[in-house]
């Protein structure tokens, strides 16, 4: 990997976070392009990509596959991600942000999502008494160690809020999924583009507060 | 800013000479004709109620009431539906108790 051409992409992540930071409506196309860069360097299959759609509420705009939040992702290992993100334009003491209402991160082996394996989500509003920021394992483990009629598969484990680029890393490093380019390349990138989410992020306690 | 219908289209491509350059060219494509995909109320509806019918084999409005109320046993399974509708006006109709 050149040097130059990572100085380039990383280039590029700062200029597209700082794009988004901003506030301003093309913050939205910033983070639609950051999140597809990020992917399509590391684990996403050469025929998905992320697009973005618009409806009947202002300043609001979803992130999904090519035809919108319910098309998962293709992956390189041929499993797909369901990728889906809310993202809302408000006022704030300092200017207009965009901010992150809702994502859910699926990675499922069927493009349906019945075999789903994990998923993190985040609901920055949660309506059910589960952690607003939380992880689900569609796993097995033995009888008895959960209340009767209640599977793993429905256990919502708290989490801190979970980076995109950290499911993308666990992809990567833990299941195996192969990456479209060196970790010399896309280990500096996510951890350009994470570093920047870290300082931003809203956190969430684990459960409903009354 | 431009926008797309939702009719599916894609980038004719002819002979990519890799699977990069696929991509790149998709890519390109995307982001030069169709950076929105915008949906009208009645599309996000019909995309809503299918979805719902497959998966817990209940109508849209009903999914949407029933999560809104805190009354869905696993929500996650259609986390990418409560995504979409998050489209809707918040005082659209479907969003009403019954």
């Amino acid at each position: 990997m050149p040097l130059a051409e990572l100085d380039a992409l990383l280039g590029r992540v700062r200029d597209l976070s700082a794009a988004f930071l901003s506030g301003d409506s093309d913050g939205f196309d910033a983070f639609r392009e950051l999140t597809d860069l990020l992917l399509r360097r590391t684990i996403l299959h050469p025929s998905g990509g992320v697009t973005q759609a618009s409806g009947q509420r202002p300043e609001t705009r979803v992130l999904g596959g090519w035809a919108g939040p319910l098309d998962p992702l293709p992956l390189t290992d041929g499993r797909f991600l369901r990728l889906s993100l809310t993202l809302f334009r408000e006022p704030t003491d300092q200017g207009f942000r965009i901010k992150v209402a809702d994502s859910a991160y699926q990675y499922q082996a069927d493009r349906e999502g019945d075999e789903w394996i994990f998923r993190y989500d985040f609901l920055r509003n949660p309506r059910a008494p589960h952690p607003a920021s939380h992880l689900q394992i569609n796993g097995v483990i033995p009888d008895g160690w959960l209340p009767a009629d209640t599977p793993l598969s429905r256990i919502h484990f708290p989490t801190e809020r979970i980076s995109f680029e950290a499911v993308i890393r666990l992809l990567i490093e833990e299941f195996g999924v192969t990456a479209n380019e060196p970790p010399g390349l896309w280990r500096p990138l996510l951890a350009e583009s994470e570093g920047l989410f870290m300082g931003i992020r809203h956190r969430s306690i684990s459960g409903p507060s009354s | 800013m431009s926008t797309r219908s939702t009719a599916p289209m894609y980038p004719q491509i002819h002979t990519p000479k890799s699977s990069r350059d696929l991509s790149r060219a998709m890519y390109t494509w995307c982001v030069d004709r169709c950076p929105i995909l915008k949906l009208s109320r009645d599309e996000i509806l019909s995309r809503i109620d299918c979805a719902a019918q497959q998966r817990l084999r209940m109508s849209g409005p009903e999914l949407l009431r029933a999560y809104k109320a805190g009354r869905l046993v696993d929500s996650g399974s259609v986390a990418d539906v409560i995504v979409l509708a998050n489209l809707l006006a918040e005082d659209d109709p479907v969003f009403a108790s019954r």
